[in-house]
């Protein structure tokens, strides 16, 4: 059994989550294993910790799809550290929030209706619990009042998520309002579809009824030792390093996020609200009975100053509030540009600075890569089948998509991360040597598949050229091939003596060597 | 001209260096064949190394051109053939100038065939001028007819190592032959 909190969270293909919208990524821990309560989570021992402004999300370096599994901040009433000592590891206690409302199991039984075809008098029945094999008996069908077998029945029971109450259907069961910008989303949405905010939670025990997400498994070593009205938690293993960066870095982020919820959102940093002033208005009532001599002189120099003071106050507030409006118009200028040129996904944002070490920066990186390649290059795939791009390209495309937090990755990186490939189980590309000089980032058989594509495109017009060539293999596409990789391929072929070459002063002319054979 | 020649003769690639080995092995050969064969059909005896017949004038065209299909070879790439030739003993560097003797058959060969004639007609113990042997109406229908002197001096040369021929010469040129 696990713990509702548990969330499914999408990975791409090479093992990176897939952010919401709004959602940065905020910190990476690496080799991290996974407890549920006292139990060692199986499966979970090994992978990173994506520490993001919304959830805490574990990606297994095994097997990112399947052991992948996220917490959400808002589940997380607080944090506590607990150091390396002896054999033991140092750890990461994480406390969860209740789910809320009652229990699961009441929740089923307000929740649902059961109806099942009655197998003798074909009468639909509606009962309010849960119809299963472990039922004793059966309930009697009340046109003929006979208690059917479950297994003549089981066909025909449909489960219900209409209140069996019979109250009328609430606008609210079907959808919920986002309380950021008031989008209807489905009832099943833990997040808004539109802004990516929290939806509120007073409606989950509805939301939570009888779904269980099935693509969260959960298996545990032993028993976890959480108990119904026991407080449940979560507890991070950091194998390798001491953890306090990520410690840090969540109760941070907790706290930021508690301050945000406590602060108002609506009428932030306001001082009047059409013409009203918000603040309490200070005013000092004249004392009539106005001294006199020292006294007097000394009152009314008091009065005087708190009357500056006032003044002041108030001037300098207007100055805030107006310093306040320009930043959140430029944020919102910066905010609407960038969102015209990130179509798709956020992306994660890879940062140097986020590693212990650069080992662990180049697998971030390979993964980076490959996601790229092979989203990039997609198309190319789809149809072709196959993608053989040389390194040197790579290396421009990715930089030009700038998405390392702090500047550009060093060619020698890039090789590095593109070495690593296999090593991280990234299988659909290699790293390809082409004629012992041009590295390229390849899938498959695709230098032969080229190769026998220009081989026949030469044989069907012998005395093509370079120009010709790269027109007719991309006369479908644009730019699917490179010029570079079908330069590599023809000195190939040439090498090889698949082709031969007549050079003119306009350029090398390529014919099929049918005449002379090697071998 | 390239009406006579193989049709790889037309065949672009074959005017240009090919950088794989192998190919260029064959590709050497090709050419040795298709100059063998221009000398045989025009009975050229003599070639500059520019490809042009010696003899004639320099009106012909040279073999390494071809302007039906605008190519040409270029002159390191005429080298490597030249060279070609000559291994194989196809060609014969002539030393006073830089011209080539192509042997469509080889030196003993043309000895024989020169021998088998001196037989046949009946002309053994006497003395032939070169001349005679070259241009004479007797050697009219022989393969040999027309040919270079100085490679008929070549193939007579051979013969006198063999002891069937004694050279007759006149201010240290051969004139006459006298075959025993």
């Amino acid at each position: 059994m696990h713990l509702s909190q548990w969330k499914y969270v999408e990975t791409t293909s090479s093992g990176q989550p897939v952010l919401r919208d709004n959602e940065q990524d905020i910190y990476v821990e690496q080799v991290v294993g996974l407890y549920q309560g006292k139990a060692k989570m199986i499966g979970k021992q090994k992978g990173r910790i994506y520490l993001t402004t919304q959830r805490l999300i574990y990606m297994d370096d095994a097997k990112p799809k399947e052991e992948s599994i996220a917490l959400e901040l808002d589940d997380i009433t607080s944090v506590e550290y607990s150091s390396k000592f002896l054999k033991k590891s140092a750890k990461l206690i994480l406390f969860l929030l209740k789910p809320n409302g009652s229990s699961l199991r009441e929740d089923k039984e307000r929740g649902f209706t059961v109806n099942w075809v009655c197998p003798i008098c074909m009468m639909t029945n509606e009962s309010s619990s849960d119809l299963n094999e472990s039922l004793q008996e059966m309930p009697p069908c009340i046109n003929c009042g006979i208690r059917a077998d479950y297994e003549m029945l089981k066909d025909s029971i449909s489960r219900n998520l209409s209140d069996s109450h019979g109250e009328a259907p609430n606008q609210d069961l079907g959808s919920i309002e986002c309380p950021a910008c008031t989008f209807l989303n489905n009832l099943y949405m833990s997040n808004c579809e539109i802004c990516g905010c929290r939806l509120p939670t007073e409606n989950k025990a509805v939301r939570t009824v009888g779904f269980k997400d099935s693509r969260i498994k959960v298996k545990l070593e032993s028993s976890d030792g959480i108990y119904e009205n026991s407080k449940s938690y979560v507890q991070l293993s950091f194998r390798k390093s001491d953890g306090t960066m990520l410690w840090q870095a969540t109760q941070k982020v907790l706290e930021d996020r508690e301050r945000k919820r406590n602060s108002p959102i609506l009428n932030q940093g306001v001082t009047t609200v059409n013409g009203v002033s918000i603040n309490e208005e200070i005013t000092l009532t004249e004392d009539k009975l106005s001294k006199v001599g020292i006294a007097g002189l000394e009152k009314a120099q008091e009065n005087q100053i708190i009357k500056n003071d006032i003044l002041l106050n108030k001037a300098l507030t207007d100055l805030n509030s107006l310093m306040n409006l320009a930043s959140e118009i430029e944020l919102l200028y910066d905010k609407d540009s960038s969102a015209k040129t990130a179509t798709k996904s956020p992306f994660l944002v890879v940062d140097r600075e986020k590693f212990l070490n650069k080992s662990l920066f180049i697998d971030e990186i390979a993964r980076e890569v490959y996601d790229f390649i092979m989203s990039e290059f997609k198309e190319q795939k789809e149809r072709e089948g196959v993608i053989l791009i040389t390194l040197v390209d790579v290396y421009a495309l990715y930089n030009k998509s700038m998405r390392i937090g702090t500047g550009l990755v060093s060619p020698q990186e890039l090789r590095e991360a593109c070495e690593k490939f296999e090593k991280l189980g990234l299988r659909d590309l290699t790293l390809k040597k082409l004629n012992n000089r041009v590295l390229c980032v390849s899938s498959g058989d695709s230098f032969d598949f080229i190769k026998g594509k220009i081989l026949k495109i030469v044989s069907a017009v012998p005395g093509a050229d370079l120009l010709q060539l790269t027109q007719k293999l991309n006369s479908s596409s644009s730019n699917a091939w490179t010029v570079g990789i079908i330069m590599e391929v023809l000195q190939n072929c040439v090498n090889e003596g698949n082709l031969l070459i007549d050079e003119q002063i306009s350029g090398i002319h390529y014919y099929v060597n049918c005449d002379w054979k090697i071998n | 001209m390239t009406t006579n020649l193989p049709a790889i003769y037309s065949f672009p690639p074959l005017y240009t260096c090919q950088p794989n080995a192998l190919i260029r092995e064959q590709q050497l050969t090709v050419w040795c064949e298709i100059i063998v064969e221009f000398a045989k059909k025009e009975r050229v005896w003599c070639i500059t190394a520019e490809g042009t017949p010696a003899k004639d004038g320099g009106d012909k065209q040279s073999v390494f051109r071809n302007d039906v299909i605008q190519r040409s070879v270029k002159s390191t790439f005429i080298e490597e053939i030249w060279h070609k030739m000559i291994e194989t003993e196809k060609a014969l560097r002539i030393d006073s100038d830089s011209n080539y003797f192509i042997l469509w058959r080889s030196l003993d060969s043309w000895s024989a065939l020169i021998l088998q004639w001196f037989e046949s007609s009946g002309k053994l113990n006497q003395v032939i001028t070169l001349y005679e042997l070259i241009e004479g109406d007797e050697t009219l229908g022989c393969e040999f007819h027309g040919m270079d002197s100085m490679l008929m001096e070549k193939c007579l040369l051979r013969l006198r190592e063999r002891g069937r021929a004694s050279l007759l010469k006149d201010q240290n040129k051969v004139m006459g032959v006298k075959v025993v």
